[in-house]
């Protein structure tokens, strides 16, 4: 069972000039394989900063980290959007925390910090007395033309769901632009997260998305793994697998329920909610709580599964597959449903690849990306799960398809669950100047950790880019040209998250 | 006899329409597995709303404030004037109960309500209410059609002495049907509109009233239900006219079975809603199309007949 060990991702270094940072970017991503992760910036000293950007190389499973230090006193450098879309919002989120500027940037705003909460020269994460540019104040992008009219919803909306404000420049019903501003969840999770002890480190980062515990307290996990260079045994990454993929289904299920909803199709929206508790309560047998908060650890897991549980929770998944599967034609086959899902909110491949579209929705536009490629662990159930027409249908089937891989992943751990221990021990102090990655395919898609010490061995920067950060702007995209009707369908086909956006 | 006929339509006007509500919200939460609210609940809802105190926009006029009441008072007027299966009005009142007057009654009801959605300064409302109009355009030509079918057959534009003369199955049928389909347009029932939603972008009549509270709203809740049973309550009587062996019997029961058919219409209402999808918002028009043609039907058959 080697192939249920996590890999430690291989990681290149590279420094650059920030001129030729743009250059560097586009030259090594030209290269079968590789993808943008993320930009960010980073406090060298009190003065001095540097843009690192990451890259992952999905054919080998590697890392590369480029780093442009900039000039003392230098608050500005090139935009990298221009020939990398998919970096767009990452820049304007170091504009927000770092005061650095990113020019030739084509939609240059603030994204998480809105000038009527938080002072124009407050920078969170910027050095003391390092040079910034004051933020500007917000504007939305104005449509003109005859008959355009704006309709503004939120950042409060209706039923029990996270702020955020859309306005729409719509011609009669149809929407000609979406613009959505986030930023009402900021509370400073990256600043934070260096601040406290790493050890205890876990408990916060998981909570950058709740949704998602498990997800980022895996990557989180990742992420100080790869930089203390050790492993998990072999049991716990197992355990680790089951947590991810509980999440997964419970996720994707809840999701199928509330498209139903969504469509007025109550069948769909009573029968998949309780099939949702029911995958909590699982995740409540393996991890003790239903959220599966404060399992997944560096070095392990928290709480073995002894061989009664073990059986309980095969039992639990072969009786919730055989539920979901009797169910899920219901849905998916019935004609009203595929009728008012087909050709809605379509995404077209191109567009979901130039800004880099992460999970089931990125796979519904045919990315055919699974970050669990970085994780033999969780092996992408198959290479031929991607759709082409990326409307709201083929999100959803392909949560449809996942849940089925996930069911299929879970009962192969399950049986095959391998005898170690699950946890090991840790060093006491973290490595100096050394960058840690954990990538994961969370049931968003795409979600990464990214830690880097400095010359003390603390955390200098610790950068959480969660899949809803790629997404959203899909979403906008999405929609344009479709109707004001479709919107909320179309929103919850691509269910993101607000928290794990705004950290 | 007369005080009975009274004290019936006064049950008509003011216990039916919220229980009817009600049935149909109890018969869908029953659908969905759920136990549902009382039956009762509609009326809670409205003896609570109309104690509780009002929030008005500040952008709003007269107009917001006074268009629940000229909608509701249309709206009883209406529920009197519309003939009731087994309930003779007093001479003068059938009088008035012409076709076309209550047709545009109650869309004078439907353009108040339309001018107090885009008063309130809302996006929503706005939104509510230029969907609302395109639908009422819509269900305008099957209701005028289907209506005239019957007034062609029976020779008269009182609806009062249409529904007591004996009419062609056929085209009381296919009238019928047509007016089921109309009245859940025209109440923003499924498969048009969501009634239980809560995302305001899809709503088309909850959007509408979006700004509306406490007594506003109640006036408001009371008089869809009233509209809902007059619209449900014609599509019945038209069904009903297909079986003309039911007028055989006396007064007193034909009340009971014109009641029981506006409750098993309820229920199919619900049914429908229970299974159905609501409709992508270009694919109305199709939907609305059915009512369309089958109207023309009835009045072709009705004028062959003559």
């Amino acid at each position: 069972m080697t192939t249920l060990q996590p890999c430690a991702p291989a990681l290149s270094h590279i420094t650059v000039t920030p001129a030729d940072l743009a250059t560097q970017v586009t030259a090594l991503l030209l290269q079968p394989g590789w993808r943008f992760g993320h930009l960010t910036a980073r406090s060298l000293d009190a003065r001095h900063t540097a843009i690192d950007v990451l890259l992952l190389d999905t054919q080998r499973g590697a890392v590369t980290c480029l780093t442009a230090p900039l000039a003392d006193g230098q608050a500005e450098y090139p935009s990298l959007t221009a020939q990398l879309p998919a970096a767009h919002w990452a820049e304007r989120a170091v504009g927000d925390l770092f005061g650095l500027r990113a020019v030739g940037h084509p939609r240059w705003k603030s994204m998480l910090l809105h000038n009527d909460r938080w002072p124009v020269d407050l920078f969170p994460l910027a050095g003391a007395a390092q040079a910034t540019t004051p933020r500007e104040p917000y504007r939305f992008l104005q449509v003109s033309g005859s008959g355009i009219h704006e309709i503004p919803v939120g950042p409060i909306h209706a039923g029990i769901i996270e702020p955020g404000h859309f306005r729409f420049s719509c011609v009669g019903e149809i929407i000609t632009n979406l613009e959505i501003r986030l930023g009402y969840q900021h509370r400073g999770i990256e600043g934070r997260l260096t601040e406290v002890p790493w050890r205890q480190a876990r408990y916060l980062a998981e909570s950058a998305s709740s949704d998602t515990a498990a997800g980022n307290a895996l990557a989180h996990a990742l992420a100080v793994e790869h930089l203390l260079g050790i492993a998990p045994p072999p049991r716990a990454a197992a355990l680790r697998i089951l947590a991810l993929e509980l999440e997964r289904l419970a996720n994707h299920i809840g999701d199928i329920g509330a498209l139903s909803g969504d469509i007025g199709y109550s069948p769909g929206a009573s029968l998949f909610p309780p099939l949702r508790g029911a995958t909590l309560a699982l995740a409540q047998t393996l991890t003790g709580n239903r959220r599966q908060r404060w399992f997944v650890q560096p070095g392990g897991v928290a709480r073995d599964l002894d061989d009664a549980r073990r059986r309980a929770l095969l039992q639990g998944v072969q009786d919730l597959a055989r539920r979901v599967t009797d169910h899920l034609p219901l849905v998916l086959e019935h004609a009203g449903v595929l009728e008012r899902m087909d050709g809605v909110g379509r995404l077209s491949p191109t567009l979901a690849r130039d800004f880099s579209i992460v999970g089931p929705a990125g796979r519904a536009s045919g990315t055919g990306y699974d970050a669990r490629v970085f994780s033999p662990a969780g092996a992408p159930p198959a290479a031929a799960t991607r759709r082409i027409e990326g409307d709201v249908l083929a999100r959803a089937q392909m949560r449809a398809e996942e849940i089925a891989s996930s069911v299929a992943i879970l009962t192969q751990t399950l049986d095959t669950l391998p005898d170690s221990p699950i946890q090991v021990a840790l060093p006491a102090t973290l490595p100096p100047d050394a960058v840690g990655v954990g990538v994961v395919e969370a049931w968003r898609g795409e979600l990464l950790h990214w830690v880097t010490t400095n010359a003390d061995g603390a955390i200098a920067r610790y950068a959480i880019k969660d899949p809803s950060f790629n997404n959203w702007t899909g979403l906008a995209i999405a929609i344009r040209g479709n109707l004001v009707t479709d919107f909320p369908l179309c929103n919850k086909s691509f269910n993101l998250s607000y928290s794990g956006n705004d950290l | 006899m007369m005080l009975t006929m009274l004290l019936l339509l006064l049950v008509n006007l003011c216990v039916v329409p919220l229980l009817l509500v009600g049935v149909i919200r109890k018969v869908k939460a029953r659908m969905q597995t759920r136990i549902g609210a009382p039956v009762l609940q509609p009326f809670y809802d409205v003896a609570k709303l109309l104690r509780k105190g009002e929030t008005i926009s500040e952008t709003a006029s007269w107009v917001f404030v006074q268009a629940p009441r000229i909608n509701l008072a249309v709206a009883l007027l209406v529920a009197v004037l519309v003939p009731w299966y087994g309930l003779t009005l007093p001479p003068g009142w059938a009088a008035a109960s012409n076709l076309l007057l209550i047709l545009y009654l109650l869309a004078l009801g439907k353009f108040v309500s339309l001018l107090a959605a885009m008063d309130t300064g809302s996006a929503f409302g706005g939104l509510g209410a230029s969907r609302e109009a395109t639908i009422s355009l819509l269900v305008e030509p099957a209701v005028v059609m289907g209506l005239g079918a019957l007034a062609v057959a029976t020779r008269s534009l009182n609806l009062s002495e249409v529904f007591t003369q004996p009419i062609h199955p056929l085209v009381a049928l296919l009238v019928g049907v047509a007016l089921v389909i109309t009245a859940l347009a025209e109440l923003s029932r499924m498969p048009v509109d969501d009634p239980t939603t809560h995302l305001e972008l899809t709503m088309v009549h909850e959007a509408m009233i979006l700004e509306n509270s406490g007594r506003n709203l109640a006036l408001v809740e009371y008089a869809v239900a009233l509209r809902s049973c007059i619209l449900l309550g014609l599509a019945a009587q038209a069904l009903l006219h297909a079986w003309p062996a039911l007028h055989a019997f006396p007064p007193p029961a034909q009340y009971g079975i014109g009641l029981a058919a506006l409750g098993v219409t309820g229920i199919a209402v619900a049914v429908a809603e229970g299974v159905l999808v609501k409709l992508k918002w270009r694919r109305v028009p199709h939907f609305l199309a059915i009512a369309i043609v089958m109207s023309v039907m009835a009045a072709l058959l009705a004028v062959a007949q003559r």
